[in-house]
């Protein structure tokens, strides 16, 4: 079972308790960072019960290693600890951040590691204002339009899904996975933009 | 490129090019509608991705460690009000203790000021102190001297006025000394005192028998302590002589009066 299907399975349980489960999700993502800036160590501990899976699951597909994922995890739950105070719930949800800051803190772990030197990969800024501004949607737009993702991802020609992945989880730019895949630097473009394409169809982007 | 053809996932993956990236943050910048909305649809489709990846439970332990971590990391991003409070503490504290050493200078300056002061009236009193003793001193020996007029033994001699305003006193003399009480005594000249000599049997020259200054009202009082061969004192004389007196008289004589 994946996260995915983790979070569908808790949606859908708490759809049938409630009328509005992702409302009452963000209640309790806004009282629990409220909490956690007053320095309730309780709440914090929450909000891992949450998504310390979805983090350190992410993690994992990144690093390829358990103890290096056990790292980021702390590192991303210690950032979201300093940096509660700055949560704005009227701006954007917590999921959006905790996912972007766990793929940005697992890349530069994977890179640290391997002392891969890029000018390529350029996080974006992981402070919640920042961040926050680009977002304004709901993070679970839904349970459908998340399966069809999961199955666009499963329809994708393989070699889509390489350089989409490489991309993803990796950080690697475009001309960097056509040097690693031997490939003309034009097919890697056509096949990402194939395959984003495809996705964006998927969740009707 | 325009707005529309753009990967805006490749944007939020990290992994633009650089030129198309400061491209996007100018548009983003100037809140490009296209733009704007184009991150974010990407920005929900790598959020989307990311809930695909398999599933991979944390080991028990990660939750507790996260937890102590916390309890022993550094100080959390404070509040506003906070973060001001502690960026204006360190010029308070210069500026306190600034007023501190002005405040200590200030005590210490005022403090040394103090012991002087006191120093000034421990020697006021001491000199206070010497005056009084002296004044006793005095007093004792004209208590003596005056003790000594009603004793046998003791002869005087009177300047008595013959006119208005003349000078008038008594000299008592006995054994162990003298005492002059005079009145009406002008003042002596600039530059000179009063000496009063005594005149012997036998002897060609006067004793000098002290000097003295009258008050500004004309009193003046006298005591000699020594020993004096009362009875062969047939006279005195005062004159003005230069102070501190002289062995033999040399000024004009003011009074004059022979020993009974």
């Amino acid at each position: 079972m994946s996260p995915l299907d983790l979070v569908f399975v808790g949606v859908a349980l708490a759809a049938a308790r409630e009328k509005d489960p992702y409302a009452d999700a963000q209640r309790r993502d806004r009282e629990e960072m409220a909490a956690t800036a007053r320095g309730d160590h309780r709440a914090l501990g929450h909000l891992y019960d949450r998504y310390g899976r979805l983090v350190f699951s992410l993690a994992v597909r990144v690093v390829e290693d358990h103890h290096d994922a056990e790292e980021v995890t702390q590192d991303v739950f210690l950032r979201l600890w300093h940096h509660a105070a700055a949560f704005d719930p009227r701006r954007g949800d917590l999921i959006s951040w905790l996912v972007a800051v766990t793929r940005n803190r697992s890349i530069d772990h994977l890179r640290s590691k391997v002392s891969r030197e890029t000018d390529h990969w350029v996080p974006l800024p992981e402070g919640f204002e920042a961040h926050l501004r680009l977002v304004s949607e709901p993070a679970i737009t839904g349970v459908e339009a998340a399966q069809r993702l999961d199955r666009a991802l499963a329809a994708l020609p393989s070699t889509h899904r390489t350089v989409l992945e490489l991309a993803y989880y990796e950080g690697f730019a475009q001309s960097e996975i056509a040097e690693r895949l031997a490939l003309p630097l034009g097919t890697v473009k056509t096949w990402t933009r194939t395959a984003l394409q495809a996705l964006r169809e998927a969740m009707h982007l | 490129m325009t707005c529309q053809e753009r990967e805006f996932e490749l944007y939020v993956f990290g992994t633009v090019e650089p030129g198309e990236r400061a491209e996007i943050d100018a548009h983003l910048e100037r809140s490009c509608e296209t733009c704007t909305t184009g991150v974010a649809k990407a920005r929900r489709l790598s959020r989307g991705l990311a809930l695909t990846v398999p599933h991979e439970d944390p080991p028990e332990h990660l939750r507790s460690d996260i937890l102590r971590a916390i309890a022993q990391s550094t100080p959390r991003e404070m509040p506003f009000w906070h973060s001001v409070l502690w960026r204006l503490s360190f010029p308070v504290s210069v500026i306190a203790a600034l007023a501190l050493l002005v405040i200590c200078i200030g005590f210490f300056t005022e403090v040394r000021s103090l012991n002087r002061e006191a120093e000034t009236l421990r020697i006021s009193a001491r000199q206070q102190r010497d005056i009084e003793q002296k004044l006793l001193q005095r007093l004792a020996v004209l208590q003596d001297a005056i003790r000594q007029i009603p004793t046998a033994g003791t002869r005087q001699a009177a300047f008595v006025p013959k006119q208005p305003k003349q000078p008038s006193g008594h000299v008592y003399i006995h054994s162990r000394g003298l005492l002059l009480v005079a009145a009406g005594m002008p003042k002596p000249p600039q530059g000179r005192t009063y000496e009063l000599w005594l005149f012997a049997k036998g002897q060609p020259a006067p004793i000098p028998a002290g000097v003295f200054d009258p008050d500004n009202q004309g009193h003046a009082m006298h005591v000699l302590q020594e020993r004096i061969a009362v009875a062969t004192i047939k006279q005195i004389a005062i004159t003005d002589e230069p102070p501190g007196g002289v062995s033999a008289p040399t000024g004009k004589v003011l009074l004059s009066a022979a020993v009974k």
